[in-house]
């Protein structure tokens, strides 16, 4: 007993240990900024590591999960000190409150306290085994239901749904955050695929190659995204394919599949009559805590990259039957291409009809390219919702204009640039 | 023999070194020095006077990749650095505390290059922080009645650099041809 004694006084006196914390509630940005408050200010007393290697649990209370994130922290055996940053005092049992916005002498000395409840544990260890009141995360959930979100944080953050992820989490989503893929001229049937029935080198055959995204799975992918929007929910497609899952909060989608099993399902026309009284594609509500998909980070997918890519199959080479190929169209804005599958000439056409309205026969004429370039990426952007059709008066006057031509030098020099730039891509 | 340039610039730590690296045919010419100032809780050496490289087109014709240096007291040589230049690559760091800030700062900048020439936006650290979207910075850019590429783009990424200037390319003149 007397060693033990001296052993507590040692351990109150010496400096704070490295810790190892995981953050809890925090976006991207505000996680970096604790990264850098801790190494800078708080001259790296404590080091970010995943959650299951952790000493210390810290939990942003104004992140609107906070009951959800510190019930389950509270839960945990054995119990680790929780640091809770919050805007208002609270005073949860079990947790450290460090005073939002945090400043260095609080913050050490909450670590500092950290620190000392660790090394008691390590010596109550030896004698007793921790035991938490069941009651003690009831306790939590009542006061921690008082807080309201800081208006500081942006609403899209905000979401129960929303599992928090964090950095290390966020950049294993590989296929979201997938460099983009060239398609050229050359590969472009091989990696599209061809419609039948379709002559592209007849003009007269071009007003026939539309198709109706309603009949394909692209139709029903773009309205439950609509949905899943529209009432703020994750949601499932059940298509008796593979499910999809459709995270509106966090702009992302889940799926099962590859994109070669994607690009054949595009493909296939799907029948809206009900077979055997049952409907072909359902939606159900989704909870993502208890769906088990959230661990497969390499399925998660970015909306408008997945969205583009299914209208691309889809389409492979035709236009949505919605829009006519004489009506001026124009683009909202430019496609964030380097996140996207790109077409032949999909740069091309984006430049021009970022610039003004022009009829899809009028993109063809002008840029001298095959029809079906263009209508595969009047598909993809229509989908995602950047091509709108010009119906006003004005939109018809801007059409008219020619894009300013630079000097033949210049046009000769961006020409060149284009084909190293390609070439060197190919290597 | 015209020489031609391409300008990269941005906030400290957007991956402006890193962009040119990925494209230049040379090693890189760089000034970096040991941070000392609020840089260096982003990084450890940042770029204090320019960054440079070559991209080598063909017999003998090189484009010039200049890379300005991040901190705003080095911004008397921005000038300077886009005289001759063809266009801007502006990159923003998404995990800044106001990339929105860092984005209007440098347009208005260089305002009066951009309008000779043109300029496009390579959002970086989108993996690290996903807020604002590319969607964000068009709304942002709408307001100022600019309708220019914007593209999430990883630095070190050859392909996303590359498709970045290449979007610059067609925004100076959607008639140029794909040899």
């Amino acid at each position: 007993m007397k060693s033990k004694n001296k052993n507590k006084n040692k351990n109150k006196n010496k400096p704070t240990d490295l810790l190892t914390v995981s953050l809890y509630g925090m976006d991207g940005r505000t996680y970096k900024t604790m990264l850098l408050f801790l190494k800078g200010p708080c001259k790296g007393v404590a080091q970010i590591v995943e959650e299951h290697v952790a000493d210390v649990d810290i939990i942003d209370a104004d992140a609107m999960d906070a009951k959800v994130i510190l019930d389950k922290c509270l839960a945990r055996q054995p119990l680790r000190p929780i640091i809770i940053l919050s805007l208002e005092k609270l005073n949860i049992e079990h947790t450290i409150y460090v005073a939002k916005p945090a400043k260095i002498e609080t913050m050490l000395s909450a670590f500092k306290e950290a620190n000392n409840r660790l090394n008691k544990k390590k010596e109550d260890k030896e004698t007793t085994t921790i035991s938490r009141k069941p009651e003690d995360s009831i306790q939590v959930t009542a006061k921690i239901d008082r807080i309201k979100p800081s208006e500081k944080l942006a609403p899209f953050e905000l979401s129960a749904d929303k599992k928090i992820y964090s950095q290390s989490l966020e950049q294993k989503k590989t296929e979201k955050h997938k460099t983009a893929m060239m398609i050229n001229e050359r590969d472009f049937s091989g990696f599209i695929g061809i419609v039948a029935g379709v002559d592209f080198n007849d003009p007269e055959h071009w007003r026939n190659a539309r198709y109706h995204t309603k009949h394909y799975y692209q139709g029903y992918v773009q309205s439950s995204i609509q949905v899943a929007y529209e009432k703020g929910q994750v949601i499932k497609l059940n298509s008796g394919w593979k499910p999809l899952i459709i995270l509106p909060h966090s702009n992302e989608l889940w799926l099962d599949a590859d994109d070669k099993q994607l690009r054949a399902f595009a493909g296939i026309e799907v029948s809206s009559v009900p077979v055997s009284g049952v409907k072909v594609m359902t939606l159900s509500k989704v909870n993502p805590k208890g769906e088990g998909f959230s661990t497969e980070l390499d399925k998660f997918q970015e909306m408008n990259a997945f969205v583009w890519k299914l209208a691309c199959w889809t389409s492979k080479g035709r236009y949505p039957a919605i829009l006519s190929i004489s009506e001026p169209i124009y683009l909202k804005q430019w496609p964030n291409f380097t996140r996207l599958v790109i077409t032949p000439h999909a740069m091309r056409i984006a430049s021009l009809l970022v610039v003004g309205p022009r009829s899809m026969l009028d993109v063809i004429k002008v840029l001298k390219v095959k029809p079906q370039y263009v209508f595969i990426f009047v598909s993809a952007a229509y989908a995602i919702g950047i091509l709108g059709l010009a119906k006003r008066q004005a939109d018809q006057t801007i059409a008219a204009e020619v894009p300013a031509i630079k000097s033949v030098q210049k046009k000769s020099i961006f020409s060149r640039i284009l084909n190293k730039l390609r070439g060197s891509d190919k290597k | 023999m015209s020489q031609y340039k391409i300008i990269f610039t941005g906030p400290v730590g957007a991956g402006k070194t890193t962009a040119i690296s990925s494209l230049s045919d040379v090693p890189l010419v760089k000034t970096d020095e040991a941070a000392s100032d609020m840089t260096k809780e982003r990084k450890a050496e940042t770029t204090v006077a320019m960054d440079y490289g070559i991209m080598n087109i063909n017999e003998g014709e090189k484009i010039h990749l200049y890379g300005t240096p991040g901190q705003e007291r080095f911004d008397f040589m921005w000038d300077i650095l886009t005289v001759g230049g063809i266009g801007l690559v502006l990159l923003l760091d998404n995990s800044r505390a106001d990339p929105f800030k860092d984005m209007q700062f440098f347009l208005k900048s260089f305002a009066g290059f951009i309008q000779e020439t043109g300029v496009a936006v390579g959002v970086t650290q989108m993996d690290v922080s996903t807020r604002p979207t590319i969607g964000d910075y068009h709304k942002q850019l709408k307001e100022l009645d600019m309708s220019i590429p914007v593209f999430s783009v990883d630095a070190r990424e050859k392909k996303d650099v590359s498709i970045l200037v290449q979007a610059l390319m067609f925004s100076l003149d959607p008639g140029i041809d794909e040899e």
